[in-house]
């Protein structure tokens, strides 16, 4: 009967591991690069579709189309010039300073109004 | 080896086993050198695969621990971009203007559907249904043919494949193929042109930038804006169609870096369908049009008298007579009959007046100035239907005259946009683009006109409107300046009285410029609302007044008080008044 030796059987231990395991990382590596495909696949679906979108929201949103739709539901002219004012003119507050929240008392139609009173900030809901 | 037994000790061993050569070792003779050399050989070769295990996990040790992040190593990973083989076209703001998509054409494969037995009739009926454009009998007659590829139907919208593959008849499959399509249709027909079924870019921008459009990969960025573009277009359609006319052109410029931000030309055809459109629609007014522009030329007559110092604001010609020069009469069309003071001549628009200006000026200044401001040459443009301007072979004193008020030359909307923008801007000419300027890049441009010529300018254009010809394009709020012009159209050797041309070209604010914008009517037809005129001031001048309203405030311009101090002082203009007439100084 032949005798094995020690130093044999770790280096046979050590091959068939080395060997296992190099199977077992090229098949997670193929694994990896079929799932990787995929998602570039699908990044590439969803960019083309993204693109089609794209051109459907441009297509959907021209003025030509949103003034139509606008002159039928909405009834709005278009802007004048004495329509815009700079901030400078619009005029202050008479009780400029005082915050809205800390004086009720500047606010007296809050209280008689149910639903003023429900937004006024401050107030217990 | 040394403890294995001294040779052949065992007398029970088989005779044909013959012990190896790892025996004990013969002591001296041939046998001894044998062995040397084979141990030799043994260890050289052991050496070599224990060199190549080294070179191999350094290798390894490399790959795996510095190189991890090297691209070249990593090429299962495909570029992850939408291979399209055009690229996009936007606006300044990048509003997509053309694209191109993924178009799935359907075609049918009758044999592999007769041998799956498939109800020809019937799939040809519900092919239609899908499909309302086939015709019914023209698909059946394919799909019994004896063939076993036919095309059904190219370039189907990704509802109609879907609806087709809903059908789940066998035989039919998709090719996919490209198609170009424009999402704002004939907003910008003229400026991004067109490309053909096979690609090619045809028109416009697509042919110009046909190359770098399909090698790059990020869009074409223009210098247009959508919103402007189509306020504009939908105003000027508006003027051309109250008026009758049988065209119109109109151009937007930012003065101050020669951008084109509108640019249209009417009638105009939707690039999707090209094909359905009679061929003069296709033509750019703006661009590859030249016309006698009429009075608008004053602007350039008295801008290069007041530059060269041959007149001043206070200096005025004698209006009171027509001129007569070779076979031609030259008269006002607002006649005043008598001594005109330069504001006055260029607010009635007096052709008198505007000739024996250019006449002071002189034939070689007149050409050297107009040449300056690039209106004797085909301007650099990126669009490639581009004119030459119609400029006089010799230039006679009679070319002097008419060109001093803006006939006998012929030059395009884009080619007086350019000038004017320079006359105003304080003096400087920016070439004309159609491709947005990257913000931090200095705009190019070259000094034309001393700066206090400018200045002057921008008070006679604001005169104009003030109190001249062009009082309907008054925009309130936003100081528009400008002028009128009406050309009678040149038919045969002489002018047609009744087809004309009529224009106003004009910037705004005009104590601050910023934009520039023109109005061209082909051959109007005055009506009740104009009172009979077919003039710039009557048809071209309320679109102006209009536009300027509507697109001011997407340009950023605050609306000002004209009447405040400020403004009135910046666009002061004294006017005599030397019949007694009233005019109030401002």
């Amino acid at each position: 009967m032949t005798v094995i030796r020690p130093g044999t059987i770790v280096w046979f231990c050590i091959v068939v591991a080395v060997g296992y395991a190099m199977f077992q990382v090229k098949y997670e590596v193929m694994q990896q690069e079929q799932t990787l495909a995929g998602l570039n696949k699908q990044i590439l679906d969803d960019r083309e579709q993204i693109r089609v979108l794209t051109a459907e929201w441009s297509y959907l949103t021209r003025p030509s189309r949103i003034e139509e739709l606008s002159a039928r539901f909405l009834h709005l002219g278009n802007l004048g010039s004495a329509q815009i004012l700079p901030l400078s003119a619009v005029p202050e507050r008479a009780d400029a300073g005082a915050p809205l929240a800390a004086s009720p008392a500047a606010m007296p139609s809050a209280t008689a109004s149910p639903h003023l009173a429900a937004v006024t900030p401050g107030s217990p809901p | 080896m040394s403890n294995l037994p001294p040779r052949d000790p065992n007398p029970c061993r088989p005779r044909h086993f013959r012990p190896g050569p790892c025996g004990p070792e013969p002591q001296e003779g041939p046998a001894k050198q044998w062995i040397e050399t084979s141990r030799t050989r043994l260890i050289i070769a052991g050496a070599l695969m224990g060199l190549a295990f080294v070179v191999i996990s350094g290798r390894l040790i490399e790959i795996s621990g510095f190189k991890a992040g090297d691209a070249r190593l990593a090429h299962v990973s495909a570029p992850v971009r939408v291979e399209t083989s055009r690229a996009d076209i936007v606006d300044r703001n990048g509003v997509l203007l053309a694209t191109t998509l993924k178009a799935p054409s359907l075609y049918a494969d009758p044999r592999t559907m007769a041998d799956a037995h498939v109800d020809m009739r019937g799939a040809a009926r519900k092919l239609v249904q899908v499909l309302p454009d086939l015709n019914e009998s023209e698909v059946y007659a394919k799909l019994t043919s004896d063939k076993s590829f036919v095309w059904l139907k190219r370039q189907l919208t990704p509802r109609q494949m879907a609806q087709v593959n809903a059908l789940g008849v066998p035989g039919l499959d998709f090719e996919d193929e490209e198609k170009r399509i424009y999402p704002q249709g004939r907003a910008f027909a003229h400026v991004v042109g067109y490309a053909g079924v096979d690609n090619k870019g045809l028109a416009g921008i697509e042919r110009s930038f046909d190359e770098s459009l399909r090698s790059r990969h990020d869009p074409l960025q223009l210098s247009v804006d959508l919103r402007i573009q189509s306020i504009f277009r939908a105003e000027i359609a508006k003027q051309m169609t109250e008026f009758r006319a049988s065209g119109a052109s109109g151009i937007v410029m930012n003065v101050n870096t020669g951008e084109v931000l509108a640019l249209v030309s009417l009638p105009d055809f939707d690039p999707n369908d090209p094909a359905a459109t009679p061929t003069e629609n296709l033509f750019d007014r703006v661009t590859l049009g030249t016309y006698e522009i009429g009075s608008v030329f004053k602007i350039f007559t008295v801008a290069m008298a007041l530059d060269d110092r041959v007149t001043t604001l206070a200096g005025g010609y004698d209006a009171s007579h027509p001129i007569q020069i070779d076979r031609f009469t030259i008269h006002d069309d607002h006649a005043q009959n008598r001594w005109l003071s330069v504001p006055e001549i260029f607010m009635y628009s007096s052709n008198i007046g505007a000739a024996k200006m250019a006449v002071d000026v002189g034939a070689d200044r007149q050409r050297d100035f107009l040449g300056k401001l690039g209106l004797l040459k085909a301007p650099n443009f990126e669009l490639p239907e581009i004119a030459a301007p119609l400029v006089p072979s010799a230039w006679r004193p009679v070319n002097v005259m008419t060109i001093g008020f803006g006939h006998g030359i012929s030059v395009s909307p884009l080619q007086i946009a350019t000038a004017v923008s320079a006359v105003v801007n304080g003096g400087t000419l920016h070439p004309a683009t159609i491709i947005k300027r990257p913000e931090d890049e200095a705009v190019p441009g070259r000094q034309v006109m001393s700066e206090a010529t400018s200045i002057e300018m921008r008070k006679l254009l604001r005169l104009v409107v003030e109190k001249g010809t062009g009082k309907l394009a008054e925009a309130p709020g936003y100081v528009v300046g400008g002028k009128t012009g009406t050309a009678e159209k040149v038919s045969g050797k002489g002018y047609n009285t009744h087809s004309l041309i009529s224009s106003f070209a004009g910037v705004f604010p005009a104590n601050d410029p910023r934009y520039f914008i023109m109005i061209s009517i082909d051959e109007p037809h005055g009506d009740k609302q104009s009172f009979g005129y077919a003039t710039g001031g009557w048809v071209a001048a309320p679109g102006v007044s209009r536009s300027v309203e509507r697109m001011a405030s997407l340009l950023g311009i605050q609306p000002v008080d004209e009447d405040s101090p400020e403004i009135r002082r910046s666009l002061m203009v004294g006017l005599p008044s030397p019949s007694g007439r009233k005019f109030a100084s401002n």
